[in-house]
């Protein structure tokens, strides 16, 4: 009976040590990967009415170009079940905060925002607009980056970035790994001048950068056209993981 | 027989404080850190700014390098 009951000890002190959760603790001082998902839904969109998605709306994992609009929705839905203590949006010119967002039992763990851009504050070119969600309990942070398209930035280029080829209208954003290779190929020769983040100069139509860590600009004008693009990179050093606990 | 019983009782009460102690610690742990990326959130605005002045002063530079 004694050594039963000492089995039954081990057996339910185990059990209490496997319901025990490591999560991921995550450190101020690393950049971490953009990857908060947003649904964005345009109103009216001003660049390209026909662009308009209609019902849900566009889904973009932590980082994107928005088309030029009017009014936008911002649905934030962090993954992973983590809880929105505190929400933040800043654009150029504005921040909204919000703290326990997180619906009750039945709701959706997720979050509107109506945005609408001032005219000719945050309608200009290159206003982004950052979203995070800090979870104070569980520690599963998130965070976004967006830039706008602009009719003052139109040169074409085809975005090849972390393994996805895209065609971009005249504003990129390309998130990887800090010092992956990544490549732009622009409809034509482009001049370029270097900013405070370093990245070999484009060779004719192609730019093949390694992408420098944390957020960097890039400003290229057609040699012909003289229409210009802009490229906005992110470089991450670490890596999220939610799902495991 | 009360021996073995003791024996089944104290371990898991033990195990059941020191959980709860652990989990305290990371509770409080995150928390701080909670604030510290709250913090650091706080002042990430600044790198827009300088993202910003970055762009117009290359675009500058290019008008510039055009026209010269």
């Amino acid at each position: 009976m004694r050594k039963f009951c000492k089995l039954g000890g081990l057996i339910v002190a185990l059990l209490f040590v496997s319901c025990g959760t490591t999560p991921q603790i995550l450190d101020t001082a690393v950049f971490y990967r953009r990857d908060l998902p947003i649904t964005v839904v345009y109103e009216t969109t001003v660049s390209n009415p026909e662009a308009i998605p209609l019902g849900g709306g566009t889904t973009f994992q932590g980082n994107g170009v928005l088309n030029r609009a009017s009014r936008y929705t911002f649905i934030v839905s962090p993954k992973g079940g983590a809880k929105m203590d505190l929400l933040t949006i800043t654009t150029c010119h504005r921040e909204f905060s919000g703290e326990k967002l997180t619906p009750g039992f039945f709701g959706k763990n997720q979050y509107k925002y109506e945005y609408i851009p001032v005219v000719g504050v945050e309608d200009v070119p290159q206003c982004l607009i950052r979203m995070n969600v800090l979870d104070a309990k569980s520690g599963k942070h998130a965070w976004a980056l967006f830039d706008v398209q602009d009719d003052e930035t139109t040169l074409p280029a085809r975005v090849t970035c972390n393994g996805e080829v895209s065609r971009s209208e005249g504003v990129s954003i390309c998130q990887s790994r800090k010092g992956l290779l990544q490549r732009l190929v622009f409809d034509e020769e482009v001049d370029f001048v270097p900013s405070n983040c370093f990245i070999d100069t484009p060779k004719g139509r192609v730019l093949e950068l390694k992408i420098p860590l944390g957020e960097c600009v890039f400003a290229f004008r057609g040699k012909d056209s003289g229409r210009l693009h802009r490229l906005t990179t992110v470089g991450y050093e670490g890596l999220l993981i939610r799902e495991t606990d | 027989m009360i021996g073995g019983l003791l024996g089944l009782i104290i371990p898991i009460l033990l195990k059941g404080l020191e959980l709860y102690l652990n989990s305290v610690n990371a509770s409080n742990a995150m928390k701080k850190r909670f604030f510290e990326f709250a913090e650091k959130m706080s002042g990430e605005y600044l790198n827009s700014v300088k993202l910003r002045e970055s762009y117009k002063a290359q675009i500058s530079a290019l008008k510039e390098k055009k026209d010269g």
